[in-house]
């Protein structure tokens, strides 16, 4: 007996110690202090933190980094790869998105476009990892491809394309299609040796500034200095991604010095992180990744999907997530030309008042109900991933306190669930809304009918036409027109509310240097200036 | 015959010990479940309220456990998630003693085909770890807590079934259970008068030494996101949802975890106590 309790004891006085010892590690920052994690935070504009001397960028080394998704194949015209072979400095597509969200050329030096035929010229000294000059026939092949094995790019099997000399291609397209320069800016449109390239799964030959190693499905990558790199010389020796997906392993990882920078850190990250300065560069950049709800009409009454939009409080839900995101009003940056349409913000009194007008009346439950029946619990059907379980449990609450009783679904997969049955009452879902830099493919994949997230059956036939008319717009303004008045109209029909924008936040180990810190999309990593820490 | 005395008076001081072991284990764990079920009804503070001025503050006067990540409150949570976590664990036990021990007694009393078929699919449940089953059967049925016990339950029984069969088919065998049949008592009434009694002392022993166990196996499949929804307090979804951010805010992490441990070791040091007195009395 007295035995026993020694033991207990002595399992209470270890998990003490151990709890003292990791309570003295090290002096947290001051608790909610999202501004002060922020404050040594560079952002976009900012010169990021000088580097001791005793760390000084050197040419040459490696780089160590994270990849946190798993895949099987590098094939990059295939499903997503291609974000992260881009990533990698593996691949890279005709043309770039710039840190201003503006397209600039890489590959492809000029595209020119007349009614239904563009034409396309190629880089000066663009050539593949093995020395091979990339030519316009490549390129048409490649398109080619790309339309057979990724549905989202069947298009260009539509398109008649031929290589007028080593250097042009000139496509003839069925219809005009103003968006065919954002098309040719995603990660998808990287071009491969065709010819030369044995093992499309496991070393695409392609024209990056590094070339494959060694890759391991669903592991590790390690990569090499492409020494015919087109673009010049290449700082790094190599660089090496290791497949980790739990956040505390990647927080642990660059403490011990097991990794040089990552991305998408947490607000704990942030907080840790920040707390080093003279170790850590931390950079935030707004990223085109949001998340937002898709509130079911079938389930839920417009009533009370207005006041479910009108008591969300974004700016709640941006303090609590520290630094990695803010708050959202519309599915593009509001600085876009049609990112105008605004989303109405938090508005209790109005939520009320509409509510109210239904015939909805609070009860001594402080619950809404009408002729006596209370207001059935919404689920809010959510996944945890990229904080998302968090801000249901905000939402949740906010939605609680006003009267509209929620419980909180989790689901492991939502492509697997809710996206595909449509069985849910108000469901969260996370995506780059604007990879492209033109409103098109959101509105396209979301608000027509019959699109993979028309999950709310918004789609109909005059939206349709709307939709139709802006993928054959060429004017700028035209288009943004157009695009408005398709958002304004979804924003009205109160089911869709866009929550936060994530911001883009890495953290890179002094004399880390060219981490596309500043660029705001995900598919840009490691370039030829790319620098890793000297060798101590 | 001075011998034998001392030898009488040495068992009995020893059987003794073992009643008043149970006793102060029996007491100390009827504390712990009253406390976790009248624990919300003394909750200093809503354990689901957020506040984002209060994240991840250290223990103090106000929050004696500190806060979480959305600023709620540690030791509320931790009370509020101990009826969770205790009720859950409880209730199971009881379902699974219940069902298995039926089955096993059926299967034991009456054998022949309905034995051989009922124990064949108990072999096949028990070469399946436990916990890998749960995690299958609570991935297909999703994450709530009554997901939760039917996914742990559906093997839990199996053990009680074991045991309740051999002890039915022992019991079978004895004189007074042919005395029984002799005179024309029907199955029904030996099976509840005279083998369930013989019998419910070993099963009683093995539940309470499965109450640490289930409690664990609840808590692993909470801590897998296979629980509780959020933002329900369970012990083992705290520390799921608190080890993120574990450098800056450990306490969030090891006060569950402390209550998981404390917990289950008071349960199996009940149920050790009473397996010894068992085992005593029979000696």
């Amino acid at each position: 007996m007295k035995k026993r309790l020694a033991t207990l004891l002595l399992c209470l006085a270890m998990v003490f110690t151990t709890l003292t010892g990791c309570g003295s590690k090290s002096e947290p920052a001051p608790s909610g202090s999202t501004g002060d994690a922020n404050a040594n935070t560079n952002t976009s504009t900012s010169e990021p933190a000088a580097a001791p001397e005793a760390t000084v960028a050197t040419t040459g080394g490696i780089i160590r980094s994270v990849e946190g998704f798993a895949y099987a194949t590098l094939d990059p015209h295939k499903d997503y790869n291609s974000w992260h072979s881009q990533k990698y400095g593996l691949t890279e597509s005709l043309f770039k998105l710039g840190d201003d969200m503006k397209i600039q050329p890489w590959l492809a030096k000029s595209l020119e476009i007349k009614d239904t035929v563009a034409v396309l010229t190629l880089n000066d000294g663009v050539c593949f990892s093995n020395g091979t000059p990339l030519t316009a026939d490549m390129v048409k092949r490649n398109l080619e491809r790309l339309s057979e094995v990724n549905k989202r790019f069947k298009f260009y099997a539509n398109f008649t394309m031929e290589a007028t000399d080593d250097k042009t291609l000139t496509i003839t397209m069925p219809e005009v299609m103003p968006t065919l320069e954002n098309e040719m800016a995603s990660p998808e449109a990287c071009m491969l040796d065709l010819d030369a390239t044995t093992d499309i799964d496991n070393a695409p030959i392609s024209t990056g500034p590094f070339a494959v190693d060694v890759f391991i499905p669903e592991g590790d990558i390690t990569l090499k200095r492409n020494d015919n790199y087109w673009g010049g010389h290449v700082n790094l020796d190599g660089a090496k991604f290791f497949s980790m997906r739990d956040g505390q392993s990647k927080l642990m990882a660059m403490q011990n010095g097991e990794i040089d920078a990552y991305d998408s850190l947490s607000a704990t990250d942030i907080e840790i992180f920040s707390a080093e300065p003279d170790r850590y560069q931390l950079f935030s950049v707004p990223s085109q990744a949001r998340t937002y709800m898709f509130l079911n009409p079938k389930t839920v009454p417009e009533s009370v999907r207005q006041a479910v939009i009108l008591t969300v409080d974004r700016e709640s839900i941006s303090a609590f997530m520290g630094g990695t995101v803010s708050p959202s009003y519309g599915a593009y940056n509001e600085s876009t030309p049609y990112g105008k349409v605004q989303y109405p913000s938090i508005d209790l009194a109005k939520a009320k008042e509409i509510m109210e007008a239904d015939g909805y009346t609070l009860n001594s439950n402080n619950v809404y109900e009408k002729n006596g029946v209370e207001l059935p619990t919404i689920g809010l059907y959510c996944y945890a991933a990229r904080s998302i379980d968090s801000m249901a449990v905000l939402i949740k609450e906010q939605l609680t306190n006003s009267g509209i009783p929620a419980e909180i679904k989790l689901v492991e997969d939502p492509d697997g669930t809710y996206m595909t049955d449509k069985q849910y009452d108000i469901c969260f879902y996370r995506m780059t809304t604007d990879k492209t830099g033109d409103p098109l493919a959101f509105i396209d994949g979301v608000v027509r009918s019959g699109s993979y997230q028309d999950i709310t059956g918004y789609g109909n036939a005059a939206t349709d036409a709307q939709i139709e008319e802006l993928r054959f717009t060429i004017d700028s303004e035209k288009r943004a027109e157009i695009a408005n008045a398709i958002m304004q109209d979804y924003t009205d029909a109160a089911v869709f509310c866009p929550l936060v924008t994530y911001n883009r936040n890495i953290v890179m180990s002094t004399g880390v240097t060219h981490f596309a810190e500043t660029n705001p999309y995900e598919f840009y990593t490691l370039d030829a200036n790319t620098t890793a820490p000297s060798q101590k | 015959m001075k011998k034998e005395k001392q030898k009488l008076s040495r068992t009995q001081l020893k059987k003794l010990k073992m009643k008043r072991k149970v006793i102060i284990w029996g007491v100390i764990v009827s504390f712990v479940l009253i406390m976790s079920f009248m624990a919300p009804f003394f909750l200093p503070q809503d354990p689901l309220e957020t506040n984002a001025l209060m994240m991840r503050k250290p223990p103090s006067f106000e929050h004696p456990l500190g806060t979480d990540n959305l600023g709620r409150d540690v030791f509320s949570r931790l009370l509020a998630g101990a009826r969770t976590s205790i009720f859950a664990t409880i209730m199971l036990v009881i379902f699974s003693f219940i069902v298995g021990t039926t089955i096993g007694v059926v299967c034991g009393y009456y054998g022949g085909f309905l034995d051989d078929i009922v124990m064949r699919f108990t072999d096949i449940l028990l070469s399946v770890p436990q916990l890998v089953l749960a995690i299958a059967v609570a991935g297909m049925l999703g994450g709530s807590l009554v997901n939760t016990l039917i996914a742990i339950g559906i093997t839990s029984w199996t053990s009680y079934a074991r045991l309740a069969r051999s002890h039915a088919m022992r019991i079978r065998q004895l004189p007074f259970i042919n005395a029984c049949r002799l005179t024309g008592t029907s199955d029904a009434t030996i099976i509840m008068s005279h083998v369930v009694p013989n019998l419910v002392g070993p099963m009683l022993v093995n539940a309470t030494l499965e109450i640490g166990s289930t409690m664990l196996n609840i808590a692993g499949l909470s801590f897998l996101g296979l629980g509780v929804a959020p933002p329900t307090p369970e012990w083992g979804a705290m520390v799921s949802e608190s080890r993120n951010y574990l450098q800056l805010a450990p306490w969030a992490v090891f006060s569950p975890a402390i209550a998981i441990l404390v917990t289950v070791m008071l349960f199996n040091y009940f149920g050790e106590s009473v397996c010894d007195l068992t085992n005593t009395k029979e000696a």
